[in-house]
């Protein structure tokens, strides 16, 4: 059972331990924030309760959930020549129903939701873009409110005036936090797909097979 | 239920507990 979950497991536990390194580190550079304007340094407590916690968690968020989002719905739509991150060329687009495994092609182990037809396929059929997509989307409207409201307590902080959350949507500070972010997932993305047609890992799914040819598109190894 | 579904859902609501928290922390402008 844990060999057989060892991805989804290993990568959960690493999510919680560096969860509490960020805000360990956080809270540090919070305080330092705080000695150097003459205010009290706050407890870890208070620290996890800040929207400056929140804003620095859900702006990576939604980068992340984004950035699966666009390569799920990219993927379908755009290939690339050579590289294991993309399916066969002349497969461009939603495919049949053969190829689906759906309508008279449906199996007696495919999921309920797959053998329904109707709109609960449709629905199963796109339920990993609307669900990445969804998170993705109230993950940047998180990062918007916390944002906002640890701006504000800046703005005050420095006795300048707060500011709606409207207002705050057009400051820098929410641009430059949100495309940080965004930049670096693009070249990640787009360097992968080009990187694996050139190179290997041998034994990864993310790889083509060692001694497979550059030009081989959508093999895994 | 399986244990890969019993992840499934955990991840789900990790994600959901912390959507809400997080949004709830901006609202409420600490």
């Amino acid at each position: 059972m844990l060999r057989d979950n060892g991805l989804g497991l290993v990568f959960g536990l690493l999510f919680l331990v560096l969860l509490v390194g960020q805000a360990i580190s956080g809270q540090a550079l919070y305080n330092d924030q705080q000695v150097a304007v003459g205010a009290d340094p706050v407890s870890l407590g208070y620290y996890l309760t800040s929207s400056s916690f929140a804003v620095d968690v859900v702006e990576n968020w939604q980068s992340e959930y984004l950035q699966f989002f666009l390569y799920i719905f990219g993927t379908v739509w755009l290939v690339q020549r050579g590289s294991s991150e993309s399916k066969e060329l002349d497969r461009i687009g939603p495919e049949s129903d053969a190829d689906q495994l759906l309508g008279a092609h449906v199996r007696d182990d495919s999921p309920r939701w797959a053998r329904a037809g109707g709109w609960r396929t449709a629905v199963f059929s796109r339920s990993l873009g609307i669900v990445m997509g969804g998170i993705f989307v109230l993950s940047w409207s998180a990062q918007s409110v916390a944002g906002w409201a640890a701006f504000n307590s800046e703005q005050l902080g420095d006795r300048e005036d707060p500011v709606t959350w409207l207002a705050y949507l057009a400051e820098p500070d929410f641009w430059n936090r949100t495309l940080q972010n965004w930049q670096s997932e693009m070249l990640a993305v787009g360097s992968m797909a080009v990187f694996a047609v050139y190179l290997r890992q041998r034994g990864s799914p993310e790889s083509k097979p060692v001694g497979a040819a550059h030009a081989d598109t959508s093999e895994t190894g | 239920m399986s244990s890969t579904r019993i992840l499934f859902v955990t991840y789900l609501t990790v994600i959901a507990v912390g959507l809400f928290y997080f949004t709830l922390l901006g609202l409420l402008g600490r």
